[in-house]
Parts: structure tokens; C-alpha cells; sequence
């Protein structure tokens, strides 16, 4: 590519000399120098150009540049580089060789930095809305497998937790509080300006007595190591531009493109080991055995002293490698990164596998440079081996539980070294459960953007955006017939044995036309003004297959799935109703002197979705901001190098509900049968939110301490809820989806600080930390709604939490639990029968922290995060763990160590005595670099680092871990802190390496 | 291609080009303004759209067709199992509640969230699950009935929907002293309307008489006349009690109208008392005298939920295995007097096989 450019440079010089030569006909020398900065370290990848000859170049590794065969004459030079003061030089050209040295001054401004918002890029100065910024320097690090994991913590107003420790598995964020009656309440994620749909192709599988497994992140497509930067917007203002899929906040996430200059080889490679990261209290086999004798029980010994749950962990090693190629040159840049990266889980057999590839270019087209094309490609398999471990297993229980309350006395294997396996009973063996179980998936996406672009001019530009993401997952499961698990044991009766193969294939496209205005139209008044259009289309289909009976035949009953019997074959097929979207939108921004700012959106979108008699929805917004910084009586205080003041408000919706909601919908059955599966309602619209933000941005001793304090408050209507008929309805009757009258409010304070204690030659010591302080409530809405579905034995459809005016989002609702009386039973308020609000799974404050510390060549950063005053309710305990099961399963070890002797007959009920504080405080992850610096003539900017994630929890929570979250949703609507036998979190220590060639 | 044209123009020397130059860069733009049009018309071309919504694995009302009027009926007397058959929904409502039947916690067994015990106990919570469980089934079989009217029915077909609807109406209105009711063809999207007791009572009666004549007798197991006069008594019978319950007071006239039709169905000599009481729910009971109106059952092939009538007192080690449930009250075995057949004792072909007595 650099030949190229010689020869093109060359040529092209060689041409205009007729026009611009001056002195002897084809007389040129060497112009040359060098790009450094005030350090004295090299700039690579400046852009240095001839201004005069339209001739440019990069700084190369060293910071050298060159042009060859200049001919004489008097130019400008130029040094551009993003972050720094541009600067121009002079230079005549003779006959020698010049040389020029460039000395560039870092732009401390943080006002210039340039922060993405919908369809544009904004200055950081100009914003008027709340948007937290994360770049690639403050990602979390450790073995990540999504994006959403990158941020945790260092964004104020965001809530991120993983649901559980599955590798790879999903997470929960929710921005500025909850407010999803129905639906995930995940925000909008967009990549380089391509919208998600939030699905993930993975199919289910045949569940049964031992549930469902939980679904993994729909963003695991995306390739961490390739993300730039994410963008939270958090206000209306920010977020309405993307009109009724915002009410949920928006996440922009930017990928890093190509950097002009010589050819750059980024790798990094490491690998490491989890753990499991702290164990749930149950008896030993002495204990138990003590325990049995306290209860005068005969029967439950069997003599021996078994750990079952640690039986069926193990230390699983994780690697993962990125290798990333960019290059180019200013008019033609690219990006290529491979990845690839394997994660064995702490619990034996799972498995997470990953396989990236992306591609992406950004090319300038004509002499002009008017015309440019963006494009991108990501190709992505994630492969995952799951555990038997699900989110609503019943009596028999699944992995989890299985070996918390396998009895510790008893053996797992048969004394001739069999797996002990044993018939006819609820007490299923966790290392039989394990080897019975087989579960696999393959999920492949690839995401294509092809964005051509045309700059009318210097202050006009169009752009458009076509897209395509297609995904396909595969699974395929089988339960063996020779464990004892209801429903699945082969016995006299069945040759048992279940088996399901699901496909899914999921197509989003998208095709958005802008343009774009930044002109200053007045003295001093500057408007920049985005104008588009925009269309999406989703669709999605797949097949489901599933038999039981194969008995114990030589192969997995998937690679033979014909091999059950033919009564229990079920097929299935779907291809759900087209969904488009069709949405216009405009953003003016304006800008008197960078004091004043003005922005206004106004989003109308159009759905196929909502009821005939509402396809169309227009959500506006504005904001202000004043930079008081910027007036004269603020001019000349030093040590305040920020001030903004910034107010909003706007609109936005939510339409996370199925396509084909608003229509009567009948489905085909066994025989073309017709079930109705939906009730129209063709008022059916999105959700409505309607956000209030004021905000004051701030900056200290010349950028030293730097922060932003939010006021929020947010209102939610026009509840989208799957409401069952009012009575009397058909039997099974289907579902009407429903606004529901009723107001969720969220209103919070956020606080964020950054400060750069320490800044010098040797020693930087930066801290950063954010505080969000949240109150929910539910108002207005009739009825109550129940959801956080119970499961286990005495606990079969009892729900705890409860959407009811007055309470917050999913308040817990139960009994109110005293103690125990003095025969060892359960004392409850007004005797058990009248439930209270006793537990509020909703946070009422977020915290993060980070600290990073470099000294000479090493460097350290810490980053915590947690949440406080949220509430848990423990299930495992409630359901599992009872004390009524001493003489055939485990129990909790709080029985043993308790001072009260609980009745053995004391029943199993849901109450306020499983719920627990949740608040708390986790060292998530800390790494330990040593920057090595060159190796060779080659290596370049090699530095190893140790990396630990989970390293330390402070919590009062008795389980697993603090951060859970497992889904127990009814009839559509969602839950929240509710803990039952999730995938144990783990704690990681890897090992790296990253360098450049 | 960029190459060769370089070529080309330095072969032709500075001067042609630089005006060769000059012309590339005015066909570029105009290329790239052509490049541009097609783009923006492919792109809109494809892009805009109607938002029409295409259902694709799955269709709308209008394809249901049309749908068989007997089948219908047949399955709507099938739709009357999930309330009647069992001790769980409709039996347990009336007899845990008032004190004939226990339904006792042992350890963790029965415990159920105190379900159970809230019923016998009467504290349970507004949205106590059999509660509103059973409320749920009884409305809807009254749905499926109103609904069935909407497809052509035949007179006798009709009539046998709305007696079905009165059935199961009546018991709603006993338990719950109000019942919501939508028209035929009327959407179930929106809100229902809701009688109360003395507006029920008058639709009930006028229902029950419109359909009187109409009914024809096919036995026990569908809807007959003697069954309509049956619920007609019944509802003139509790009348007094449904209107007020706190202070009852019972019609001269409605006892006399209760009188009548007992003895038109007395009278009419189709029925007769059996001389043992347990021929009634014997196996082959659709023989007996007694049966009025009953639910059909062919065990083993289409049957309800019955079993569970015999399995909620029976114990887990008895054969066939029970489920240990429920039991009844000294106080209730003791209004039974001494020699009554209700009280129990051996029945052939049970006590001899699996050793379980009949009745208490």
C-alpha cells in the first residue's frame, strides 16, 4: 500500500507540474521530519500533509515522515492528529533535502472530545443530554465474553449484573431503575450505528421436570477486544432520537477502525484458571450424622463423608486470543481482527467457545474525498456445552441443587466405582445427572454494514446505512434414560430417555438514510442538524424436534433421533409475523459561542406491531445547556477549567412485545386443529416514558477532578402488559396485549467523579467512581399482579413479588416471618394467612469504583462495584436446603449451627425469613501490568499483566453470590432478586501477554 | 484503471495532461453523482413501506371456518369436567369451606402454602389460588357455552348450551353472589358486564323456562327437561338465601312452585330410588335409577378426573395408592345415624381386591 502511494504521489506531481512548477522544469528534493510529543515519545499516525500539493502521509512507527520528490517551492506543512493541537509550518522547498521536526501539545480540553450519539458524532462540549462515556483504556478486564460485562460499574445510573456465573450467560442492565412490566428491560444496544433486536438465536430445548436452562447474552456475537468506546445515553434527550425502543436507555457501542499509517499487529494472548468463587454452607457427613442423632432420627447414615458440590466442579482453564491488522492510509483504512475464545466453566461438562472474525474499512473515494464508503463485517460462532442447571426445576431439582442436598453420608459411586444411580428415586445422583445430560449449542452471526457516504460540501453530508444481521443457532439435547429423574427414567414401563433438536434462524435488516447539516448560520451560531430516515425489518423462524423413549441404545439419542418411540415424536415449526419499523427522525443542535446550547429531536415511528389505530408514534425531546465556564465572569477563575449546566426533557417508548400482538392470531395444532393464540386489540402502542433530567458537568484545577451530578426522574405509562381476558373467557383463552393504566416512577441522583491525583513523569494514580442513589414506584395502576414463580416441593405455584400501586416494581409481597415458637414451627403475622410488603429487590443505591495506578513501567487498576439496600430472596434455602429434609437429603448448615431446635415436621412456605439483605460490594476485577517496552526489532509495546476477576465480595447475602439475578417471570411479566440453584460464580486468575509488530 | 490512465496522459506529454486530468475530475464527479442517484433509488425504492403486518406461520379469524355445532356441544359437556370432576375444584370450595370435609397439614405434606388450610380456616387472600382457579373454570365453560350459540346452532343444541351456562351460572352465583356474563359474539378484549343476584336469579329463571320445552330427553348425560326442573327448584329453593344471606327470608310461593316441579319429575316415573345407595357411583352407575343429570365417563378411554375422588383419603400404602388428603370430621359422621348406608362398609369388587372400605 505504501508502493502504491509513492507511485500515485509521484504521478500525480509529475502532472501538475505544467500548472505549478516555478523554478527548473521537474526540479524536486525530499521533504522529511519527524512527529513527537512533548515527551519526546513518537506520534504514530499523525497526519502530516502538504497543504498546498494535497500530498499527505502518517507518521510511521517512529513518528518519521517523508515525501519524495517535492518540487521547490514554498508550502505548508501540517501535523493533524486527533487529541493534539494541530500545528502548520512553512517550508521552502529547494534542491536539498528539509527536514522539519513536529512538536505537538496534547488538546487537554476534554471539551473537544468527541462523543457519539445517535447518527452523529457530537463534541463533548456540545451535549446537552446525560451520556456516560467509556473507552477502551477503562473497560473492565478479565475473561469477558459480552460487551455489557466491559462496563459494569463505570457508568453512573446503570445497574449490570451477570444473572448467575454461567459462562457466557445472560446479564440484566437496567438504566435509571425498572421499568419493564413486561419484556427484558434491557436497553438498545447499536453497533457502528445498526440496531439490535435483543434476541438471541439459541433455541429451547425439551425441559421437563428439570426446567429450562437459561438463555446466554444476545450481544456474545460481539467481540470485546474490538469495541472502541460505548456511549450510555441516559436522558430523554440523548435517547429519543431512537423514539420507541429507548425508554430502556440507549448503548452505543463504536468498534475500532483502522489508523492510518504503517501496517500494525495487535495481539494479545492469554490464559487462566477459575475457581469457584465462595461455596453455600451445607452439613459434612459428621455433621449430618450429629444432626440425625439431635433429632433421634434411625434412619439417613450411610457412613461415608461425600462433598457433592464439589464433586461436579472443577478448575476450568479459559484462553483467548485477538490478533487485530490495521493499516491504510488516510483515504483508505482498514481493520482486520481474528479471535478466538474457550471457556471452560467451574462446573464440570460446560463449556463456552468462541470463534470471532471481523473486518472493516473505511475508504475516501474521488480527488475530492467528497465520496467515502464505511463498511464492516463481523462473523462470529459461539459454541457453548451447557450445564443441567435451570432457573425453575422442581422436586427432583437440577445439577445445583441435586448436589447441595445430595446426603453427605452416602457415596456417589457403588463400591465397584459405577456411578451409584438409584432407581425409582427422587434423589438423583449430581455426577449421574451430569453424565446423563448433553447440551449443545451453536450460535452463528454474522453482521454486515455497508454505509456509503458523499460530503455535498463542507457543511453537508449524506450518508446511508444498509445492514443485514443474520443469525443461526443450533441445539441439540439429550437426557440418558438410565438416570432417575421424573419423567425420564426408563423402567418397566418406558424405555425412557428424552432427546430435542431446535433450529432458529433470526434475520435483521436495516437501511437508514441521513443527513447531516453543521454550519454556523449566524454570527456566532453554529447548527448542526441531523435529518433521516429509517427502516428495520425482523424476522424470525425456526423448527423444533423432540422424542422420548430411546432407552439406552449406543449413540446420543440426537444422532438418532428417530431411535424413540413414534407416540412421543413432536415437530413443531414457527416463523413468527414480519415486524418493520419505518421512522423519521431530526436533531437540531445549536451552539451561540459554545455558551448557549439548544437541541432538539423529534422521532416519528411507525410499527407493525402496534394496533391499527396507533401505527404511529412521535416522540420530541429538549434540552439546554449553558457552559457558564465560558462566560467572562467565569473566565478567569483558575481553578474551575469546567462548569455546565444542562436541563432536558423528552419522550420515548418501548415496543418489546411479539410481533403480531395487536391481531387475532389462531395457531395450527396436531390434526389442523386451530387454538387462538392471541386476542387483537387494535389500540395496542408502545410503552410511554417521559424523562426530566437536570444536570451540572464540572471540572477542577485544570481537569484534574472532573465530574457530573444528574437529577432524573422518569415516568412510565401505557404499561405494555399480556393481560389474561377478564372473565369469562374461553378456556386456555389467549392473551390481549394491553396498555395498562398506571405509572411507574424512577427518580434518582447519579453522581460521577474522575480525578487524576497523581500525574507525573513516573507516577499516575487516576481514581474514578460514580454513586447512584434510585427510588421506584408503581402508582395509579388497578389490580395487582403476581409474579416470581416459586418452584419446589410446597412451594408448587406460590408467587412472592407483586406489581401493585403504592409498592415498588416487584415489591417482595409474603408472609412476614417472627420466628420460631416454642415447639420449633414458623410464627407469621396474623398466623400465615395475610402476606405484608417485607423485601424490595430494587437497589437503592449503585456504586462503582475504580483506581489505576502506574509506576515507571508497572501499573495496576482496581475496579469494585456493587449495589446496596436491595433485598434477596433465597430460594435455594427456602426450597432445597429445608430442615425436613434431614434423614434423606442435605441441609442447610444454619440449622446445625443454630441455637433453636426447628421441628423436623415444621412445613415449607415462602416468607420473609429467605429474604436477605443483597447489598454488596465486589473487587470485580484488578490487573497487574508490566509494560516490557520493545523486544527486538520487531516486538513492539510488549507489556504482560495478571488479571483477577471476583477477587473479593463484601456482602452479608448467604449464597452463591450477591450479584443474581434468575428469572422466575409469570405470564410475561419479570422478576427480580430471586436466587435459586444458579451456576455458581467463579473467580479467574489469567495470565497475559500483549504486543504490537 | 486509475494506472492506465496515468500512463496514458504522461505518454501525451504535460500539457494534454493536465487538460486530461482537468476532464477525469469532472467525470468523476459526475460518476460519482450517477453512483449516488442509483444508490438513493434503490435504496427508497426498497425502504418504504405500509407497515402491513404478514402473519406467516400462523393465520386470523377470518380462516378459522366453520366449525361443527354438535362437536362443539360435545366438547363443551367435556369443558364441565375441570370444575365437577375431582376433589379440587368446585367440591373442595363447598365442602372444605363448611366444615364436612378437613384437609389437614402433616409435616410438609398438604402444606401447599397453606392453601388449604386458609380455605378450611376461611382466611384466604383475595387471589388464593382455588379460589380464583375455579372461579376462572366455571366462566369459562360459561364462555364456551355463549360462544357456541354463535355458530348456528340447532334449537336443541341451543337449548342444551344455555342450560349448560345456567349450570354452571347458578354455582357462581352460590359462590361468589354475582356473575359476569358477555353476549354471543361479543369480544372478550374488552370488560364484561356483571349480574347480581336478583338480576341472575331472573335470568336464570327465564333462561330455564325458555328452554324447558324445547329440551328433549337423551338421557342422563346431555341436558334434558327433568335436569332443567331439577336447577329451576334448585334456584327457587335457595332463592331466599341468594337474595340475602346474612337474614334469609323463603317465598310461600317459591316453596310451592319447588313443590311442583319435584312432583312433575317425581311423577313422571322416569326415576326411582335405588336400594343401594352406592349403585349410584359404582362403575357401571349410568344404570341407575337416580341419575338425573350427570357427567359421562368411559374409563380408559375417555374419562376425567374421578380417580382422585377415591385417592384424596386413601393413604399411600393402600392399594391403589391414595394421596393421604383429606378426611372429614367426627362431628359429620355422627349426623349420619346409626345403619345408614352412607356410613360405609364392604362393597364387592373393592373390599375383597384392594381391601378399601366404602363411604366413611
Amino acid at each position: 500500500m505504501l508502493q502504491f502511494h509513492r507511485i500515485f504521489s509521484r504521478l500525480f506531481c509529475f502532472c501538475l507540474l505544467s500548472i505549478f512548477s516555478q523554478s527548473n522544469l521537474c526540479a524536486q528534493a525530499l521533504l522529511g521530519g519527524s512527529v513527537k510529543d512533548n515527551v519526546g515519545k513518537a506520534l504514530v499516525g499523525t497526519s502530516v500533509s502538504v497543504v498546498e500539493l494535497k500530498l499527505a502521509t502518517s507518521a510511521d512507527k517512529d513518528g518519521n515522515f517523508s515525501f519524495t520528490n517535492v518540487p521547490a517551492g514554498r508550502y505548508t506543512l501540517q501535523a493533524k492528529l486527533l487529541g493534539y493541537i494541530t500545528q502548520e509550518k512553512i517550508v521552502v522547498v529547494g534542491s536539498a533535502p528539509k527536514t522539519e521536526h513536529f512538536v505537538l501539545n496534547p488538546n487537554d480540553e476534554q471539551l473537544e472530545e468527541v462523543v457519539v450519539m445517535g447518527y452523529a458524532s457530537v463534541k463533548k462540549s456540545d451535549l446537552t443530554g446525560a451520556v456516560s462515556k467509556v473507552s477502551a483504556e477503562d473497560f473492565n478486564k478479565g475473561p469477558i465474553t459480552s460487551p455489557d460485562q466491559l462496563i459494569q460499574g463505570k457508568a453512573s445510573g446503570v445497574q449490570m449484573i451477570n444473572n448467575s456465573g454461567q459462562p457466557g450467560g445472560g446479564s440484566t442492565v437496567k438504566i435509571r431503575g425498572t421499568s419493564a412490566v413486561t419484556g427484558s428491560g434491557q436497553p438498545l444496544y447499536v453497533v457502528d450505528g445498526v440496531a439490535l433486536d435483543g434476541s438471541n438465536a439459541r433455541p429451547g430445548a425439551v425441559g421437563g421436570e428439570l426446567g429450562t436452562v437459561p438463555p446466554s447474552n444476545p450481544l456474545a456475537f460481539i467481540n470485546p477486544n474490538d469495541i472502541e468506546s460505548m456511549e450510555v445515553l441516559k436522558d430523554a434527550s440523548a435517547t429519543a432520537i431512537y423514539g420507541s425502543r429507548a425508554a430502556y436507555g440507549v448503548v452505543l457501542i463504536t468498534t475500532k477502525r483502522g489508523k492510518s499509517g504503517a501496517l500494525r499487529i495487535d495481539a494479545t494472548l492469554t490464559g487462566g484458571v477459575s475457581s469457584i468463587m465462595r461455596k453455600v454452607d451445607v452439613l459434612d457427613g459428621d455433621q449430618y450424622r450429629e444432626m440425625l442423632a439431635r433429632y433421634g432420627l434411625s434412619l439417613g447414615d450411610y457412613g461415608d463423608n461425600v462433598d457433592a458440590l464439589d464433586a461436579i466442579l472443577r478448575d476450568g482453564f479459559n484462553t483467548q486470543s485477538d490478533v487485530a491488522f490495521s493499516g491504510g492510509s488516510e483515504d483508505a483504512r482498514f481493520r482486520a481482527s481474528v479471535g478466538y475464545q474457550n471457556q471452560d466453566g467451574i462446573v464440570k461438562t460446560s463449556n463456552f467457545e468462541k470463534f470471532n472474525g471481523a473486518f472493516n474499512g473505511n475508504f475516501k473515494m474521488l480527488e475530492s474525498k467528497k465520496l467515502g464508503v464505511d463498511m464492516g463485517l463481523v462473523v462470529n460462532q459461539v459454541k457453548e456445552r451447557l450445564a443441567p442447571i435451570t432457573t425453575n426445576a422442581g422436586f427432583y431439582g437440577s445439577l445445583i441443587g441435586q448436589a447441595l442436598s445430595w446426603n453427605p453420608t452416602r457415596s456417589l459411586y457403588n463400591p465397584d466405582g459405577t456411578l451409584f444411580i438409584e432407581q425409582g428415586s427422587f434423589m438423583v445422583n449430581p455426577l449421574g445427572m451430569l453424565g446423563a445430560y448433553n447440551d449443545q449449542s451453536t450460535v452463528t452471526n454474522i453482521l454486515g454494514n455497508f454505509s456509503p457516504y458523499y460530503k455535498v460540501n463542507d457543511w453537508l453530508e449524506y450518508r446511508m446505512l444498509g445492514s443485514i444481521k443474520y443469525a443461526n443457532g443450533n441445539r441439540r439435547t439429550s437426557t440418558r434414560s438410565w438416570i432417575n429423574m421424573l419423567g425420564i427414567e426408563g423402567n418397566a414401563n418406558t424405555r425412557g430417555g428424552a432427546a430435542s433438536v431446535g433450529a432458529n434462524e433470526f434475520t435483521t435488516t436495516q437501511m437508514t438514510h441521513t443527513l447531516n447539516f453543521n454550519k454556523e448560520i449566524w454570527d456566532g451560531l453554529n447548527l448542526n442538524a441531523v435529518a433521516g430516515y429509517e427502516y428495520m425489518r425482523f424476522e424470525n423462524r425456526g423448527t423444533f424436534m423432540s422424542g422420548r423413549e430411546y432407552g439406552d441404545i449406543d449413540v446420543d439419542y440426537t444422532d438418532a433421533l428417530q431411535a424413540g418411540s413414534q407416540g412421543s415424536r413432536s415437530i413443531s415449526s414457527f416463523n413468527n409475523p414480519s415486524s418493520e419499523l419505518q421512522s423519521y427522525f431530526f436533531r437540531a443542535i445549536f451552539n451561540y459561542r459554545s455558551r448557549y446550547l439548544l437541541t432538539g429531536t423529534i422521532r416519528r415511528d411507525g410499527s407493525t406491531k402496534f394496533g391499527v389505530n396507533n401505527k404511529y408514534g412521535n416522540f420530541p425531546s429538549f434540552s439546554a445547556a449553558w457552559n457558564i465556564k465560558e462566560e467572562a465572569f467565569l473566565k478567569n477563575v483558575s481553578f474551575l477549567s469546567d462548569l455546565k449546566l444542562r436541563a432536558g426533557w423528552g419522550k420515548t417508548g418501548n415496543q418489546e412485545f411479539p410481533s403480531g400482538a395487536a391481531v387475532d392470531r389462531y395457531g395450527y395444532g396436531l390434526n389442523g386443529v386451530l387454538t387462538s393464540l392471541n386476542n387483537g386489540n387494535p389500540d395496542l402502542k408502545w410503552q410511554s416514558d417521559e424523562q426530566t433530567n437536570i444536570g451540572v458537568d464540572f471540572g477542577l484545577f485544570n481537569s484534574r477532578l472532573t465530574g457530573t451530578i444528574d437529577l432524573f426522574s422518569k415516568q412510565t405509562t401505557d404499561l405494555l402488559y399480556p393481560r389474561v381476558p377478564y372473565y369469562p373467557n374461553s378456556p386456555g383463552t389467549a392473551i390481549v396485549w394491553t396498555n395498562l393504566e398506571g405509572v411507574i416512577q424512577n427518580r434518582g441522583v447519579e453522581l460521577a467523579l474522575q480525578g487524576k491525583l497523581i500525574q507525573t513523569d513516573e507516577i499516575s494514580w487516576n481514581i474514578g467512581g460514580n454513586l447512584t442513589l434510585l427510588r421506584n414506584r408503581v402508582r395509579d395502576l388497578e389490580g395487582s399482579y403476581n409474579t416470581g414463580l416459586l418452584n419446589g416441593q410446597g412451594l408448587s405455584n406460590t408467587t412472592i413479588e407483586v406489581v401493585r400501586s403504592g409498592l415498588p416494581m416487584f415489591a417482595m409481597f409474603t408472609r412476614d416471618y417472627l420466628g420460631l415458637d416454642a415447639n420449633g414451627f414458623s410464627e407469621y403475622a396474623d398466623e400465615g394467612y395475610t402476606y405484608y410488603y417485607v423485601g424490595n429487590p430494587n437497589p437503592k443505591a449503585l456504586v462503582g469504583f475504580s483506581t489505576d495506578i502506574s509506576y515507571k513501567g508497572f501499573s495496576l487498576v482496581a475496579n469494585f462495584n456493587g449495589t446496596l439496600g436491595n433485598d434477596i430472596y433465597n430460594e435455594t434455602e427456602n426450597a432445597v436446603l429445608a430442615i425436613g429434609n434431614l434423614g434423606t437429603r442435605n441441609i442447610s448448615r444454619s440449622y446445625y449451627d443454630s441455637g433453636q431446635m426447628e421441628s423436623f415436621a415444621n412445613p415449607i412456605a415462602p416468607s420473609s425469613r429467605y429474604i436477605e439483605d443483597g447489598s454488596y460490594i465486589k473487587l470485580a476485577n484488578a490487573t497487574l501490568s508490566y509494560r516490557v517496552g520493545d523486544l527486538g526489532a520487531n516486538i513492539k509495546n510488549l507489556n504482560v499483566f495478571v488479571t483477577g476477576t471476583n477477587l473479593l465480595l463484601f456482602t452479608k447475602y448467604s449464597g452463591f453470590d450477591a450479584e443474581i439475578n434468575v428469572e422466575k417471570s409469570v405470564g410475561g411479566l419479570p422478576s427480580a432478586g430471586i436466587d435459586y440453584i444458579a451456576y455458581p460464580s467463579s473467580r479467574t486468575f489469567n495470565l497475559g501477554i500483549g504486543f504490537s509488530l | 484503471m486509475k494506472k492506465s490512465r496515468y500512463f496514458k496522459s504522461h505518454a501525451l506529454g504535460c500539457g494534454t495532461g493536465n487538460s486530461a486530468s482537468l476532464s477525469k475530475q469532472s467525470s468523476g464527479r459526475k460518476n460519482a453523482i450517477y453512483f449516488f442517484l442509483a444508490l438513493l433509488h434503490l435504496s427508497f425504492g426498497v425502504a418504504c413501506t405500509d407497515l402491513n403486518e404478514e402473519l406467516r406461520g400462523e393465520t386470523n379469524r377470518g380462516n378459522l371456518g366453520s366449525a361443527n355445532p354438535q362437536a362443539l356441544l360435545d366438547g363443551l359437556y367435556l369443558t364441565m369436567r375441570g370444575p365437577y370432576q375431582g376433589p379440587w375444584s368446585w367440591w373442595a370450595l363447598q365442602q372444605l369451606t363448611s366444615d364436612e370435609a378437613i384437609p389437614p397439614t402433616r409435616g410438609g405434606d398438604w402444606a401447599d402454602n397453606g392453601a388449604w388450610r386458609a380455605l378450611y380456616l376461611h382466611r384466604w387472600q383475595l387471589d388464593h389460588t382455588t379460589i380464583d382457579g375455579v372461579f376462572r373454570v366455571l366462566n369459562s365453560v360459561s364462555y364456551a357455552a355463549t360462544d357456541l350459540l354463535t355458530f348456528s346452532p340447532n334449537e336443541q343444541q341451543a337449548a342444551e348450551a344455555r342450560f349448560v351456562r345456567a349450570y354452571v351460572q347458578f354455582d357462581i352465583l352460590s359462590g361468589w353472589g354475582q356473575v359476569p356474563y358477555r353476549e354471543p359474539a361479543e369480544s372478550v378484549v374488552g370488560l364484561s358486564r356483571v349480574r347480581q343476584a336478583e338480576e341472575q336469579i331472573e335470568y336464570l329463571r327465564n333462561e330455564l323456562q325458555e328452554i324447558l320445552p324445547i329440551l328433549s330427553n337423551n338421557g342422563s348425560a346431555r341436558a334434558n327437561p327433568d335436569a332443567a326442573r331439577y336447577l329451576l327448584m334448585k334456584l327457587f329453593l335457595n332463592k331466599g338465601m341468594l337474595l340475602n344471606r346474612a337474614n334469609p327470608t323463603f317465598d310461600a310461593t317459591d316453596m310451592d312452585e319447588v313443590i311442583r316441579l319435584a312432583d312433575e319429575i317425581i311423577g313422571s316415573g322416569r326415576y326411582s330410588l335405588e336400594d343401594d345407595y352406592f349403585a349410584n357411583f359404582a362403575v357401571d352407575n349410568h344404570n341407575s335409577s337416580e341419575l338425573i343429570f350427570a357427567s359421562a365417563n368411559a374409563a380408559g378411554e375417555n374419562a376425567g378426573g374421578l380417580s382422585n375422588f377415591w385417592r384424596v383419603t386413601t393413604h399411600m400404602h393402600m392399594n391403589p395408592s391414595g394421596l393421604n388428603g383429606f378426611t372429614t370430621l367426627s362431628d359429620v359422621y355422627d349426623r349420619f345415624e346409626e345403619g345408614d348406608q352412607r356410613r360405609g362398609g364392604t362393597y364387592p369388587g373393592m373390599t375383597d381386591v384392594a381391601g378399601v372400605h366404602i363411604g366413611f
